[in-house]
């Protein structure tokens, strides 16, 4: 194994089927910390089948997974969590009665340590950690440039709002590797460049980001990498400016050259 | 200093970094009620208020799962039952003090509720099926089981409560008893609730798989809220059988585990009060203004069915709400409170 792989999420020949529908064949791909790839294929792709098999949520029926340097394959959600990897969704799945900074919180789950006695009781190690929380949480917070909504109920949040406060969500379990599944959708021009710059900073911290989107500007200035994903398999791949113009990609996702 | 940390300079002292301060108004004004209501209201009031207090303290740890983790109990009534007759049993077949056996009920309910672990893999409608089969079975175990419970015929305690050198036998001392026992309970689970292991509990409610997707352990964290609930019900159930002196195993009904479920839901299922605020109205109210027995018996399912379908955020958090709208639109308000903002003041009632 190269000192490469035991940093990077690497993901090789994964294959998933339901029923008789063969839904990812043969797919591969490697995130290093710091890198920024986006996925992008027409609806039906395979591409939340992708992410869910890589998050532990679907066991895939063939092919690997590591996790900076360990297998990763078969693991469940939270223990890959633990282990640098964290993910959104599609919907931002807020708790809409708790605050902005609250739903952050409860994305930093993983980095605390007390247990229930001591929580009861209320206990100084519990004051302590509640403080380490809520530093890391309004970190994420501000990273994503919605610091300033921390206190604001969840449920009153811009549909864009509610996206961006999801990716603080998962950045504040400081991860090695985020999936991020179409975090751009329902931002206006103004929230979807403040989310390109957030995640730009992201991947500054040596984290590695992969992302899902049909938002094809979004994905063509920010990523380092672009895969393309038709009818289960990876029809082309490489740098941005190499993607857009490949046969495979124009016939199979894009229509027309961009 | 961490990746993400590492990215974000610490730009201001921020108040939304500090630890949220414990809060006192809840528990302390439950106090004061639960002190001067014999005095307003007169001493009638402290043989209806006890049983509300000895339920109140199983409604407390119910309102962790209904209101946080989203889950759906109706075996707190077993379990509840499991810790009476473990007090009955201790105290009158192994003849051990009154603490040791209060400590034995508390023990009994969570390990019950541990023991229900498996069956946690279950979710949603499956889960809540399995709860009320526990509750179905229980009074048909606790009969078979007659060497420990009595069978049918049932038992009867030996002795009154005596906590150190406090003779519990009066029912005014109960009623202090029973009543600082539902306002340590309700202190210890709001500590939980604004703690990380409250947060997971939250995670569940809104799916699995989100819980999952922070680091949540699922099946882990709701055993953590059914052992906490378990352990709420045992010290209900060992209170119950000092308080009643006399067990039988149809006082551990179906029935009284929807009482307690509806009592949360009038109440507030999100704050662990709520529960405490629907017991009052549930089954004081109904006395108090003497509704007789048949109408008594529908104001339960028919208050369950008005919250759960129109106010599902209960009486605390819509009298709180109300109340934080008066005062801000009253002519005591600040001019900077007059304006409906959608800060700190805008949260619900379990935040308080």
């Amino acid at each position: 194994m190269s000192g490469d792989e035991r940093h990077g999420l690497t993901v090789a020949r994964l294959c998933r089927s339901f029923g008789g529908l063969q839904v990812l064949r043969d797919v591969g791909f490697r995130l290093d910390p710091g890198r920024v790839v986006g996925l992008i294929g027409p609806n039906g792709a395979g591409k939340s089948t992708l992410i869910n098999c890589v998050t532990g949520v679907l066991a895939p029926d063939g092919g690997d997974i590591w996790l900076s340097g360990s297998r990763a394959t078969g693991r469940s959600p939270d223990d890959l969590c633990r282990g640098g990897l964290s993910r959104t969704f599609q919907h931002a799945r807020l708790l809409e009665h708790l605050t902005v900074l609250d739903n952050v919180l409860v994305g930093a789950h993983v980095r605390g340590r007390v247990g229930i006695v001591a929580a009861a009781l209320r206990l100084p190690s519990v004051r302590h950690e509640e403080i380490r929380l809520r530093e890391c949480a309004v970190r994420a917070l501000d990273l994503v440039g919605c610091g300033h909504l921390a206190d604001t109920p969840a449920h009153a949040l811009t549909t864009g709002q509610q996206r961006l406060v999801s990716v603080a969500r998962g950045l504040a379990g400081d991860p090695r590797f985020v999936l991020l599944d179409e975090p751009a959708a329902g931002l206006d021009d103004t929230e979807t460049g403040a989310l390109a710059d957030a995640l730009r900073q992201v991947a500054a911290g040596d984290v590695g980001l992969l992302i899902v989107e049909h938002h094809l500007e979004l994905i063509m200035e920010l990523c380092d990498e672009v895969l393309v994903l038709a009818g289960g398999g990876v029809v082309a791949s490489g740098p941005p400016a190499m993607v857009r113009d490949h046969p495979a990609v124009v016939d199979a996702y894009l229509g027309t050259p961009l | 200093m961490t990746r993400v940390d590492g990215l974000v300079a610490q730009r201001r002292g921020r108040s939304a970094a500090s630890a949220t301060p414990p809060s006192w108004r809840a528990p302390v004004a439950l106090g004061l009620m639960a002190a001067v209501a014999p005095v307003a209201l007169g001493s009638w009031v402290i043989p209806l208020l006890v049983p509300v207090a000895i339920s109140s303290v199983s409604a407390v740890g119910l309102s962790l799962l209904v209101g946080r983790a989203g889950l759906i109990s109706l075996g707190q009534g077993a379990l509840t039952g499991v810790g009476a007759f473990t007090a009955a049993s201790v105290s009158v077949r192994l003849g051990a003090p009154p603490e040791l056996a209060l400590c034995a009920a508390v023990v009994a309910g969570g390990a019950v509720a541990c023991a229900l672990t498996p069956f946690l893999r279950l979710s949603g409608l499956y889960l809540s099926l399995a709860t009320l089969v526990l509750a179905l079975m229980f009074q048909r175990i606790a009969v078979l089981a007659e060497p420990v419970t009595g069978g049918a015929d049932g038992v009867a305690m030996e002795g009154s409560l005596r906590l150190g050198f406090l003779d519990v036998s009066g029912e005014t001392t109960f009623y202090a008893v029973a009543w600082a026992a539902v306002i340590v309970t309700g202190v210890l689970v709001a500590n939980v609730q604004r703690s990380r292991i409250g947060r997971s509990f939250e995670a569940l409610s809104v799916g699995e798989d989100l819980a999952r997707s922070v680091g949540v352990r699922v099946t882990k964290a709701k055993s953590t809220a059914f052992v906490i609930s378990g352990l709420c019900s045992g010290l209900s159930g060992g209170l119950y059988a000092y308080y009643n002196q006399f067990l039988t195993p149809e006082q551990f009904s179906v029935g009284q585990s929807i009482v307690l479920l509806a009592a949360v839901i009038v109440g507030g299922p999100r704050s662990p009060w709520g529960g405490v605020v629907g017991l009052v109205v549930l089954q004081v109210l109904p006395e108090a203004v003497d509704l007789g027995s048949d109408r008594e018996a529908l104001l339960t399912p028919l208050l369950l069915l008005v919250f759960a379908g129109f106010l599902p955020q209960g009486l605390v958090a819509a009298a709180v709400t109300g109340l934080g709208r008066l005062w801000r639109l009253g002519p005591l308000a600040h001019p900077s409170r007059s304006v409906v903002t959608t800060g700190p003041s805008e949260r619900t009632a379990d935040e308080r």
